[in-house]
């Protein structure tokens, strides 16, 4: 009840002024859709209403990755979603081909995988720069502040060629906010169910050459969700748990991220400083696993972790006149992790810290040469890097790392033909060298069609964690791992068309895609009382995705997506688990984009597996959101300050009709949940 | 700063009324999931096989063929489930949950456990024991106890517990008072005990538990394990682990006065002998059987310190069968096995009560001991310690079959596919003619068939020849061939004869991955 009033006054606050009109149209705002496909070819029509400021560039934007010809990709743009209660992981699974599994609510962990992936098998980046962490493999998204970023790039099935190992589902590459958009000041504000308080403030101005990007984000929650507990049923038998619904406890959260940036020119390029710091402290309740009210989850876990990327990256013409632009690109991540939990159950208590520490250089040359009469475009690319383990639990670990990787794309019959080859030589400290090919392809009969395809070689280095667990009798490493290795193969077919009929902005995308994989690494049970990392039998992954968006006038636009896969362990002709055999999103928006928004979504799972060739299925769900938005600054005869570019005010509800959602058996998600926010921007 | 018209502040204050209503009833809803349909998980378990639950079932009792069912112990959630055992398959027919209070002392497990242990205490289910086809008997950890259920329904069973006022105060902290009564379903087993050789099994002493002395070597039982109701007494092993450490206190069985009258069931701790000390770490697994001489004992298993992990480096301390005459009560011997790991569950006896087998609990063999040597009338007319039957004790036979030195190993699976970094872990049973004993592995998911001869008057014990391997198949696949039926754990033959009392499968195994599943085999069951 508490809760309640104080959420209505802060709503009381938030809409204390008067209410919504039809407002006059805003001015210079970008019609921009939800995510723009990238098939890495010709330059697409583009399709965005944009005042286009002339920006002198070399090579590609800092933090982007350069698109990869003939891969599936799409760029979401954050800014498409502002005003609306998004996540990171909530953009990500509402794009085909990606699959979220979370952990929990808001602050939880929440995991990607892409086309059936594991987690470790997608490779998340920070501004070009690989962020998964080399203990565990896998990323947090839920440690990763949507606000700070400005855009999200997601190449499917590829990118071993630019990020080497990891990359055997794809990647995530977030780009973090610049000053490319001008000069700019915003904040936001948001509260939620389960206490949840949400704030960020970023700023991006000039000071003479310097330009600067400032941004803070500030999350805390309370996390105590009411839950429903699983029900196994057979022959009409149920076997539940007593009581049939909990509490989350322990659930707190509270993160705090950063990010600046600092570019100036120099030396006839650009010299960029960039960093991205997250802290999050909070409890860990673990699994709901028992008949207790607490449902046997644990009060006094608690974990803390500092992440800190940083990056210092020069780009600008080859100063040797070898190649036409050049990055010189030196990083520094550094992570400290601690867990604690004083009431670990039949096991002595719980203290475990450890820090990562990784330092990398990367050059990257490119230059377009004409050759046997066609026009060539050569990315020629070196990178050294050295991981750091120290941990309280175990032995210091260190590995260095090195690559080098060449691509060439020929760009024939007036770019309507790209041709692309390349590899990339891979060495990671312990394992053998490897080669990792890739080839693409782009045609362009017509300028509103395009066919592309792509091919490479994948691999997955075993993490620390999977190497050199210590032994703790229950489970321990397997230093014996050999790396997972992949091929990935994908077609696909996309049309956009500007318009026909009363219809505009109409796009259309089509992907088939297959995996095979072999040494998969996963923990089994190597005895009746230890679990340990093992290589496993090759398995194939297939698949096909599809996606349409479609304007219709000014105010409505409907997009949806549908990925189908199938997946199958040779050994076994099973199933491989956490993954539904269908997926599909869908999301309809009615409004003038730049001033008024109605948002309705639709996200359908099929059942998964909970393990592999295992018995037991999670029950398919529909989840179904909401939320209205509001530029207060479009409404005529609203007072609004002359300042403020954009005063945003939004409510959503998300999981309307309140499912039972887990993606996991043995971690639940929350129920319906609803929030509300202000975004200014000057 | 644009001014509001006069004539748009009346709608202005209207719509902000409403909008407040909107935004506040929006932010009150905070959902539980409890719409939909609800979390219901499907099952599709393998052919020939039911669905058991999450995780590695605890145990399972198989009741008479006029029944005709099993129960089940699963841990999460923590319930008793029924089987019927007609079909090909074994067939779900009922899952009862233990509930929050689950020994019917009015106060929830976890409130009742909170002043003794700390909080976040519940019942972790362990084995069950059918003491008949009406009352079965099961175990659990953490909040120390022994359920008392119908096996047929998995329903609780109340009971009459009567505590003697000879009872020391504060021996049985969850028991009633001295000198009082009550009804429950579940019997305590957290009791204060002083060993009388006060050392772990790391060779270092027990300190002073303060909830049980001021100033003796003490500690609270843990790990309830096995049990066994013979000679009017209910015998209860618990395994000691101190907590939070991989040590061992000395192994206790517990010993209760047990009284089946047509008023029920009465349960009183014995005041004369409340426990029995066995003579190695670990008691895990408990049986009652009848010599062929018609004596009424039990054989507890003491398997001594083990760690997490497979093959023999996993054996850290000796183990030992010992001997219990309930009508004293007292160990009235033990047969030591060596370095042998013997699996946590109760020794299989043949029919005719000659010879108990063991699984192990680290390596891909099983151990036996001949049973007539327990007939010895002079091994229950002596008082003093046990005797040991390892043949070096004047006037007493040497009960040794099979040891950790000559043990009978089994062979590896036969197809290519044997296990790689688990060197075995076996569960065994006898069939009800007490010719063939069936033996799964954890590790190469195998079952194997032992057959053996007692038959004549052979000396004591019985020889390595009159046992032979008859056969091995491979129902189950090995436990790292990843996503694959693996991981067989305890393996039941059914009571009766197959093919005269019954036809359905003769053979119950239950296995643990990726998911549980009861399976059923027919291996001398005729067909219809």
């Amino acid at each position: 009840m508490i809760r309640c009033v104080a959420r209505l006054v802060l709503a009381s606050f938030l809409v204390g002024l008067p209410s919504a009109g039809t407002g006059a149209e805003s001015s210079s705002a970008r019609a921009g859709g939800e995510s723009e496909p990238r098939a890495g070819g010709p330059a697409a029509a583009d399709l965005r209403d944009r005042d286009v400021e002339e920006i002198v560039v070399y090579g590609i934007r800092p933090g982007r990755l350069a698109p990869i010809p003939g891969a599936s990709t799409d760029v979401i743009f954050t800014d498409d979603y502002r005003a609306e209660s998004k996540s990171l992981a909530d953009l990500l699974s509402e794009t085909e081909g990606v699959r979220i599994r979370r952990f929990g609510g808001a602050g939880d962990r929440s995991e990607v995988s892409i086309r059936g992936s594991s987690p470790s098998q997608v490779v998340v980046a920070i501004d070009g720069v690989k962020a998964n962490s080399v203990l565990t493999g896998g990323i947090d998204l839920s440690r990763v502040c949507l606000p700070l970023l400005e855009r999200i790039e997601v190449t499917r099935g590829a990118g071993s060629l630019k990020l080497g190992s990891g990359a055997v589902g794809g990647v995530v590459n977030l780009v973090t906010r610049s000053t490319e958009q001008g000069p700019e000041t915003r904040a936001a504000f948001s509260a939620g169910a389960f206490e949840t308080w949400e704030g960020s403030i970023l700023h991006a101005g000039e000071v003479g050459r310097l330009d600067y990007s400032l941004g803070y984000c500030g999350f805390a929650t309370e996390g105590d969700f009411e839950f429903a507990r699983p029900t196994d049923r057979f022959g009409g038998v149920d076997a539940a748990f007593v009581p049939d619904s909990a509490t989350r406890i322990n659930n707190d959260r509270e993160q705090h991220g950063a990010t600046l940036g600092l570019g100036l020119p120099l030396a006839g390029g650009e010299l960029r400083f960039t960093d991205f710091a997250v802290f999050s402290s909070g409890g860990e309740p673990g699994t709901d696993s028992d008949n207790t009210a607490n449902a046997g989850q644990s009060a006094e876990a608690r974990s803390r972790d500092f992440s800190n990327l940083a990056q210092l990256r020069w780009e600008g013409p080859s100063p040797t006149g070898w190649g036409e632009a050049l990055e010189v690109l030196a990083y520094h991540r550094f992570e400290r992790t601690s867990f604690r939990d004083p009431q670990a159950r039949f096991r002595p208590p719980i203290d475990l810290r450890a820090r990562l520490m990784t330092q990398g250089l990367r050059v990257t040359d490119v230059w377009s040469p004409d050759a046997l009469g066609t026009h060539h475009e050569l990315e020629l690319q070196a990178d050294l890097a050295h991981d750091v383990l120290r941990a309280t639990d175990q032995i210091g670990r260190e590995r260095p790392r090195a690559a080098a990787s060449l691509r060439d794309a020929l760009r024939l019959f007036d770019d309507r033909l790209v041709l692309s080859a390349g590899a990339r030589l891979d060495w990671v400290d312990g394992f053998d060298p490897q080669i990792l090919p890739s080839a693409g392809l782009v045609i362009e009969p017509l300028p509103w069609i395009r066919i592309r395809g792509q091919a490479g070689r994948a691999y997955r280095v075993p993490n620390f964690d999977e190497l050199f667990h210590p032994d703790q009798g229950f489970i321990r490493g397997n230093p014996d791992l050999s790396p997972e290795d992949a091929w990935n193969f994908d077609l696909g077919l996309e049309l956009e068309l500007a318009r026909a009929g009363p219809f505009s902005r109409i796009r259309l995308r089509g992907s088939l895609f297959r995996r095979e994989i072999d040494e998969s690494i996963v923990w089994v049970l190597i005895n009746s009382t230890t679990l340990a990392p093992v290589n496993v039998g090759e398995a194939t992954i297939q698949g096909f995705e599809v996606s349409a968006s479609i304007d219709l006038g000014r105010y409505l636009r409907l997009s949806a997506n549908h990925t189908q896969i199938d997946s199958e362990r040779a050994s076994s002709g099973k199933r491989l688990p956490g993954q539904p055999e269908e997926e599909t999103f869908a999301r309809l928006r009615i409004g003038r984009e730049e001033a008024w928004k109605i948002v309705g979504e639709v996200h359908r799972v099929g059942e998964q597996l909970v393990s592999e060739g295992g018995s037991r299925i999670l029950p398919a769900r529909t989840v179904w959101n909401a939320s209205a938005s509001l530029n207060w600054v479009e409404i005529p005869w609203a007072p609004s300050p002359d300042w403020a570019r954009a005063i945003w005010l939004y409510v959503e509800v998300d999981n309307l009709t309140d499912e039972a959602v887990r993606d996991s058996l043995s971690f639940p998600q929350p129920g319906r949940q609803a929030s509300a926010g202000l975004e200014v921007s000057w | 700063m644009r001014r509001l018209a006069v004539g748009n502040r009346g709608r202005a204050r209207s719509l902000r009324l409403l909008g407040i209503g909107l935004v506040g009833l929006l932010l009150a809803c905070e959902g539980d999931g409890s719409g939909g349909e609800g979390l219901i998980i499907r099952n599709d378990p393998d052919p020939g096989c039911a669905p058991a639950g999450r995780d590695f079932p605890s145990g399972l009792a198989v009741l008479s063929p006029e029944v005709s069912r099993a129960a089940l112990v699963q841990t999460r959630p923590p319930d008793v489930r029924v089987y019927g055992l007609d079909a090909d398959a074994p067939t779900l027919l009922s899952v009862v949950n233990i509930g929050l209070d689950s020994d019917g002392d009015g106060i929830p497990d976890t409130e009742a456990i909170e002043p003794i242990l700390g909080p976040f205490r519940s019942p972790v289910m362990g084995e069950i024991q059918a003491v008949s086809d009406e009352i079965a008997l099961v175990s659990t950890s953490d909040y120390e106890q022994v359920l008392v259920v119908d096996p047929r329904t998995g329903r609780p069973v109340e009971v009459t517990i009567e505590v003697p006022s000879g009872i020391p105060p504060g021996r049985h902290p969850l028991l009633p008072a001295p000198g009082t009564s009550a009804t429950r379903t579940g019997l305590s087993t957290l009791a204060c005990v002083s060993p009388p050789d006060p050392v772990d099994s790391e060779g270092d002493p027990i300190g002073v538990e303060p909830a049980c002395s001021a100033d003796a070597p003490s500690f609270l039982t843990t790990l309830t394990a096995g049990k066994a109701v013979v000679g009017g007494r209910l015998f209860v092993a618990t395994s000691n682990l101190i907590p939070r450490t991989s040590r061992y206190a000395p192994g206790t069985v517990l010993v209760f006065d047990w009284e089946e009258g047509p008023n029920g069931i009465v349960v009183r701790p014995s005041v004369d002998t409340p426990m029995l000390w066995t003579s190695v770490f670990n008691p895990t697994g408990l049986v009652a059987f009848r010599t062929p001489g018609g004596r009424e004992l039990a054989l507890v298993t003491g398997t001594g310190a083990i760690g997490f992990g497979s093959g023999a480096s996993n054996i850290r301390t000796e183990s030992a069968i010992d001997v219990i005459d309930p009508s004293v009560p007292r160990i009235v011997a033990s047969i030591p096995l060596g370095l042998a790991g013997p699996s946590f569950d109760a020794p299989a006896v043949e029919p005719g009560g000659r010879l108990a087998f063991l699984g192990a609990s680290s390596q891909r063999r099983i151990y036996a001991i001949d049973l007539r040597a327990l007939d010895t009338p002079a091994l229950h007319a002596r008082s003093g310690p046990p005797v040991v039957l390892d043949g070096m004790t004047l006037g007493f036979e040497d009960a040794r079959v099979f040891t950790a030195d000559r043990p009978l190993e089994l062979p590896r699976r036969g197809d290519g596919r044997a296990s790689g970094a688990c060197e075995g872990n076996t569960d065994v049973t006898t069939n009800a003619l007490g010719t063939q004993a069936f033996v799964t592995d954890f590790c190469d998911g195998t079952l194997t068939r032992l057959r053996f001869d007692l038959e004549g008057s052979p000396p004591v014990p019985y020889a390595p020849e009159r046992f032979s391997i008859a056969g091995q198949s491979s129902p189950f696949a090995p436990n790292d061939d990843f996503g694959q039926l693996s991981a067989p754990g305890l393996v039941l033959a059914r009571p009766g004869i197959p093919g005269v009392d019954f036809t359905s499968p003769d053979l119950l195994v239950l296995a643990g991955q990726p998911n549980a599943q009861l399976c059923a085999f027919r291996i001398e069951s005729d067909r219809d």
